[in-house]
C-alpha cells in the first residue's frame, strides 16, 4: 500500500517554517517559487510501523500585515503544522488567528503546533500559563529547534499519525 | 417382487436433482474432484472454459484486455524499451559516420552542452514528445499515477503536481473572479508544454517536449474518462492510498507518444551530385580548351621557328584548327614540321613566297649554283662565301649567278680555288674529305637525346651524357679540321603538363645544363629553350634536350649577328 497525504505548514512570518521542514524533506524547487507564488512543496516518506507514508508537504508563505494565506492552497490537506516562534510572543497570536482561519476551510483536519526555536531559552517569550491555555483549546503542543533538531521528526510523526487515525475514523 | 419394492421405495426418497440441490454441492464436488481427479477434471472443463473465453472476447475484448494488462503491458514496454535502445544505438552510429555540416553542427552542440550525441540529433528532429503524463486528485493535489518516458529526466512527481495545482489556485486568485470550473489549461516553458485536463474529480496532466499535437487534448479527455469510469468508487472513496490506481498505468501509458520530422528527402544529395557532375564537366571543358589554346600556341612557336614560314593567322572554332600562312618554297612543308615533332597537322593554308631567312637564301644559293662536292657554301650578313677547289667556269659561273640570288647582295670566293695541278686536287680531295666528316659528326650529335628527370633540369640517371659528349668533341675536332665554323642550337624541351611560362624557363634551364655539363664552347653554342612538346609518347620522352648543329656558320651575337 502506498499512501500520500498532503500537510500544510502555516505560521507568522520568520516563525522558522522554512527552516524546520528544510531539516526534514527534500525538495526540486528553489527558495524563490515561496516569495513567487506563497508556497514551497516538499515531500517526504514517513514510516509509522508497517505503514508508509509519502508526506507532500506545502509550506506556505508566513502572514503578516503584507500578505496572507491563500485559502486555495489548504484546500484537500489532510493536517498541519501551526509554527510558533517562542522568542516572539506575538507568534502565537498570530497562530491562533491563522489556525481559526484554516479551520473554516480544513475543518476536521487535524493539526500539530510547534513551539519553535528552543534553543534560544533565554529569549524565550511564552508564558506557560499562555501554553497551558492553548492546551485548554486542544491544542497539541511539541517544542521544536530548527537549529538542532529537537522535536521536528516527532512533531510531523505525530501530526501523520493523527491524520492517518482521523482517516481511520472516517470509515468508521 | 419384494426386494425390487424395496428399491423402487428407497429411490423414490432420494432428494430430486434440482439447480438449488447441485448448486449446493458443486464446490464441494469440484474441490474433491481437484484433489482425485484432477486430469480428469480439466479434461472435462477444458471446452466449457474455452467457450467461455472466446464468449468474453467477441463480447467485451476490453475485459479481457484489462485483465491481460498489468503483465502484458509491462513485458511489452521492456521490448519496446530494448528496440527503440537498439535503434537509438544504430541511428546513433550512422550520423556519427555521416559528416553533413548539420551532424557536424549537433556534434558541436553535444560536445557544448554534454548531452549525448543522439540525445541532440533526437531533440532537432521531434515533432513532439510527450514525456510524462500525471493523473492527479485535483482536491488534493496528489499524484495517482504516473508514467513518464524513460529517455526523459523526471523529478519528484508528487512535487511536481502539487505544485501545478499551486499555480492553478495562485492564477485563480490572482486574476479573481473566474468562473467556477474555469482552470490553468496550459504552461508554456522554452519548447515544453503542460497540458492539463481536469474535471472536479480528476486531473490529467501531460508535459509535451516540442509543439503538442492537436490531439493531445482528445488524448487525455479520453483517457481520463476511461479512468473515471473504471476507478469510479475509489475516486469517491480516496484518502490516502493510491495503489488501487495502480493498474491505470495501462490507460496512461498509451499518451507517451512522440512523432519525428520525416527523414530530409534526398533531392538535395542528387542536386548536389548532379552540381559536381556539371561542374566536372565544365572543368573538363575548360581544361580542354587551355589543352587546345596550348597547342594553338605550339603549332605557332613550331612554325614560327621554322626558315622560310610566317604564320600570318591561326584560329580554333571549337576543335577544329586552322593555321594560314607564307611558306618558301625551299622551306620545309609546314605539315612535315609539325608530323616530326609528331603533331596531326591541322587545317593548313600557306601561299609561296620568296624568304629572305638567311637559311633559305643559303639553300636558294645551292639550288642556283650546284656547287661541286669541293665547294661548301655558307651565308652571312648577306654574303655568300665560297670555300674549297672548283672548276674554273664554275666559279666564273656563281660570281655573276649568286649576286641574281634574293637576299645576297656580295659573292665572297676568296677561300675558292680553281682546279689547277694534281698536287692541289689531291689536297683539294682532303678538304672535301674533311668537309664530309665535318657533316658526319654534325649528323652523329643531331642524333642524340639527353632525358631529364621529371620537373627537374637534373638528367636522368641513364643520360647518354658521355655519349654527347664525346659526339660534341668529334664535331669540335672535325669542324676545327675542315676550318668551318659550326653553332650547335642546344634545344630543351619539357612535357605538357604545367604552365607556358614554367615551361618556357625548365625547357631552357635544361639546354643550359647540357651546356654546362658538356663543357661546350659558348661561342659555338647557342641554348634554346622550346617549351612543351606535345604529343610525345611515352609522357617522359618529352623531358629532352636535342642538338641543331649548323656548318659553315658561327652562331648569331646576342645582337642577332652571326660571328664567321
Amino acid at each position: 500500500m502506498i499512501e500520500k497525504l498532503k500537510v500544510c505548514m502555516i505560521g507568522a512570518t520568520a516563525v522558522g517554517k522554512t527552516s524546520l521542514v528544510a531539516r526534514f524533506v527534500s525538495s526540486v524547487f528553489s527558495e524563490r517559487y515561496a516569495t513567487t507564488i506563497g508556497v514551497r512543496i516538499h515531500t517526504r516518506r514517513v514510516a509509522l510501523g508497517e505503514r508508509q507514508v509519502d508526506l507532500i508537504i506545502w509550506d506556505l508563505s508566513g502572514e503578516d500585515e503584507f500578505q496572507s494565506v491563500q485559502p486555495s492552497y489548504l484546500r484537500g490537506a489532510s493536517g498541519y503544522l501551526v509554527v510558533i516562534d517562542g522568542t516572539r510572543r506575538e507568534t502565537m497570536d498570530a497562530a491562533i488567528a491563522l489556525q481559526e482561519r484554516v479551520r473554516k476551510t480544513i475543518a476536521d483536519a487535524p493539526f500539530v503546533a510547534a513551539l519553535n526555536k528552543t534553543d534560544l531559552a533565554t529569549a524565550w517569550d511564552l508564558a506557560d500559563e499562555e501554553l497551558a491555555a492553548l492546551h485548554g483549546r486542544g491544542w497539541s503542543l511539541l517544542p521544536t529547534s530548527a537549529k538542532t533538531g529537537e522535536g521536528v521528526e516527532e512533531a510531523f510523526d505525530r501530526l501523520t499519525t493523527r491524520m492517518l487515525a482521523r482517516q481511520a475514523d472516517s470509515w468508521t | 417382487m419384494g426386494p425390487e419394492r424395496v428399491r423402487l421405495e428407497q429411490l423414490e426418497e432420494r432428494p430430486v436433482a434440482s439447480p438449488d440441490t447441485i448448486g449446493d454441492i458443486l464446490p464441494e464436488a469440484f474441490a474433491r474432484a481437484s484433489t482425485t481427479r484432477q486430469r480428469v477434471l480439466a479434461l472435462a472443463v477444458e471446452p466449457v472454459m474455452a467457450t467461455a473465453v472466446r464468449t468474453v472476447v467477441r463480447k467485451d475484448a476490453d475485459f479481457l484486455g484489462e485483465l491481460l494488462a498489468p503483465t502484458i503491458g509491462a513485458a511489452v514496454r521492456k521490448a519496446v524499451s530494448e528496440a527503440i535502445k537498439a535503434i537509438l544505438q544504430r541511428f546513433n552510429e550512422a550520423l556519427e559516420r555521416s559528416l553533413s555540416v548539420r551532424s557536424i553542427r549537433w556534434r558541436i552542440e553535444a560536445r557544448r552542452t554534454g548531452r549525448p550525441f543522439a540525445e541532440v540529433v533526437l531533440l532537432h528532429t521531434l515533432v513532439y514528445r510527450v514525456e510524462q503524463v500525471f493523473l492527479i486528485h485535483p482536491t488534493t493535489g496528489l499524484v495517482l499515477v504516473h508514467v513518464a518516458d524513460e529517455s526523459c529526466a523526471v523529478r519528484d512527481p508528487d512535487q511536481v503536481a502539487s505544485m501545478l495545482e499551486a499555480i492553478d489556485a495562485f492564477v485563480r486568485e490572482a486574476f479573481r473572479p473566474q468562473p467556477p470550473g474555469v482552470h490553468l489549461h496550459h504552461v508554456e516553458v522554452g519548447d515544453l508544454t503542460v497540458w492539463v485536463d481536469r474535471d472536479a474529480s480528476l486531473a490529467m496532466a501531460a508535459v509535451v517536449r516540442g509543439v503538442p499535437p492537436r490531439a493531445l487534448g482528445e488524448w487525455l479527455y479520453e483517457a481520463r474518462q476511461r479512468v473515471r469510469l473504471a476507478y469510479q468508487p475509489e475516486l469517491e472513496r480516496f484518502r490516502s492510498d493510491v495503489s488501487p490506481f495502480a493498474p491505470a498505468r495501462s490507460l496512461l501509458e498509451p499518451i507517451l507518444r512522440s512523432a519525428r520530422r520525416p527523414a530530409p528527402r534526398r533531392a538535395h544529395l542528387w542536386l548536389m551530385l548532379l552540381v559536381a557532375a556539371i561542374a566536372s564537366l565544365v572543368g573538363a571543358l575548360v581544361d580542354r580548351a587551355i589543352g587546345q589554346a596550348r597547342l594553338l600556341d605550339t603549332y605557332v612557336d613550331l612554325l614560327q621557328a621554322e626558315p622560310g614560314i610566317i604564320v600570318t593567322s591561326a584560329t580554333r572554332d571549337g576543335g577544329h584548327v586552322r593555321l594560314e600562312g607564307l611558306a618558301d618554297p625551299l622551306a620545309s612543308h609546314p605539315s612535315d614540321v609539325l608530323e616530326r615533332r609528331g603533331l596531326t597537322a591541322p587545317e593548313l593554308t600557306f601561299e609561296p613566297f620568296s624568304s629572305l631567312d638567311p637559311r633559305i637564301v643559303e639553300r636558294r644559293a645551292q639550288q642556283r649554283l650546284h656547287p661541286p662536292a669541293g665547294v661548301m657554301l655558307t651565308l652571312g650578313d648577306a654574303t655568300l662565301r665560297a670555300a674549297g677547289v672548283a672548276p674554273r667556269a664554275w666559279i666564273t659561273q656563281a660570281r655573276s649567278l649568286a649576286l641574281a640570288v634574293p637576299g645576297i647582295e656580295r659573292f665572297d670566293d676568296q677561300a675558292l680555288r680553281a682546279e689547277e695541278a694534281d698536287v692541289e686536287v689531291r689536297e683539294d680531295v682532303e678538304e672535301e674529305a674533311r668537309v664530309a666528316a665535318l657533316r658526319a659528326a654534325a649528323r652523329a650529335l643531331e642524333t642524340t637525346t639527353l632525358y631529364f628527370m621529371r620537373g627537374s633540369a637534373e638528367l636522368t640517371p641513364d643520360a647518354a651524357l658521355d655519349h654527347a659528349r664525346a659526339r660534341w668533341h668529334a664535331l669540335v675536332t672535325a669542324a676545327d679540321a675542315a676550318g668551318l665554323p659550326i653553332c650547335v642550337a642546344i634545344v630543351g624541351h619539357t612535357d605538357p603538363t604545367g604552365s607556358r611560362r614554367a615551361n618556357q624557363a625548365l625547357s631552357k634551364a635544361r639546354a643550359a645544363h647540357v651546356a654546362r655539363a658538356l663543357a661546350m664552347d659558348d661561342a659555338r653554342v647557342q641554348i634554346v629553350g622550346a617549351g612543351a612538346l606535345h604529343d610525345a609518347r611515352p609522357l617522359h620522352r618529352a623531358r629532352r634536350v636535342t642538338f641543331w648543329v649548323d656548318v659553315g656558320a658561327g652562331c648569331p651575337s646576342p645582337d642577332g649577328r652571326r660571328d664567321d
